[in-house]
């Protein structure tokens, strides 16, 4: 955590985004980007551990 | 005294309503094959952020309002707090947009979609009220900045955010309880319903 302390300035003024009337700070923006990126990676990757089709019937075995 | 024909009253109501989920429906062992993805993980995530951020709540509340300026330990709850806070927002976004482009209002399950939007919504005053209890220069400074807002709608005569302890008791108590149990609901009424299939396919499927 003080690695990454002294990596980013965390005491200075804040880095502000701006596009006309739309502005955003630089951390929001990349909390935004980051949801985006791990929005597509849970849509695309393949969830591990079930290649194979988990059949609700199977489970029912007592009888 | 028993009958065969059960009385409309809502003692009958509510037994009929427990009875239709019993333990093994509302813990099924398996899901659905389409279940197996990762978009149908955050969820979850969101009840186990929600779970870290009401444990880290109840730390910072049991101690006191300030403490947390004042001790390592207390630097290390209130960012608990925050961080699970963090992530709770992001993992229901997630699960919102998931969800959302899914069309998972589908198949009877709008009321499933409306408890999961409104606990949102209601999620948001939660943090909100969260600035404002901070008990700092900050807290102070959005505080004054906001009272102007909340008079401009006219509800400052009842919400007065410049007013600690009721903001402290909207953040810690009344929003908390109306999330936690939307949020019971939400899951009860997803096991109720089922899990939204995805959407067909081109083919058809």
């Amino acid at each position: 955590m003080a690695l990454l302390a002294a990596l980013i300035n965390l005491d200075g003024r804040p880095h502000y985004v701006q596009s006309g009337w739309f502005q955003i700070s630089l951390a929001n923006l990349i909390v935004v980007l980051v949801m985006i990126a791990v929005f597509a990676l849970a849509v695309t990757l393949k969830f591990p551990g079930h290649e194979e089709p988990v059949a609700q019937e199977e489970v029912a075995g007592d009888e | 005294m028993s009958s065969g024909a059960e009385r409309p009253t809502w003692t009958s109501h509510l037994r009929r309503q427990v009875a239709s989920m019993p333990p093994e429906k509302l813990l099924p062992d398996t899901q659905p094959v389409y279940v197996a993805s990762w978009i149908y993980v955050f969820g979850a995530l969101t009840i186990g952020a929600f779970i870290v951020v009401l444990l880290s709540g109840a730390v910072i509340a049991m101690a006191g309002p300030s403490w947390w300026h004042h001790s390592s330990f207390g630097h290390f709850i209130n960012s608990t707090h925050l961080w699970s806070t963090e992530f709770f927002f992001a993992f229901m976004v997630i699960h919102l947009w998931g969800k959302f482009f899914m069309a998972a209002w589908r198949g009877r399950r709008r009321l499933t979609w409306v408890t999961g939007a409104v606990a949102f919504l209601i999620s948001i005053p939660i943090a909100f009220t969260g600035y404002l209890s901070q008990q700092n220069f900050d807290s102070q400074w959005i505080g004054g900045q906001a009272k102007d807002g909340i008079n401009a709608t006219g509800a400052g005569a009842f919400f007065n955010v410049l007013n600690f302890g009721q903001m402290l008791l909207w953040h810690a108590v009344l929003l908390p309880l109306f999330v936690g149990l939307l949020i019971a609901g939400h899951v009860i009424l997803v096991r109720r319903r089922g899990v939204v299939p995805p959407l067909p396919g081109k083919g058809g499927a």
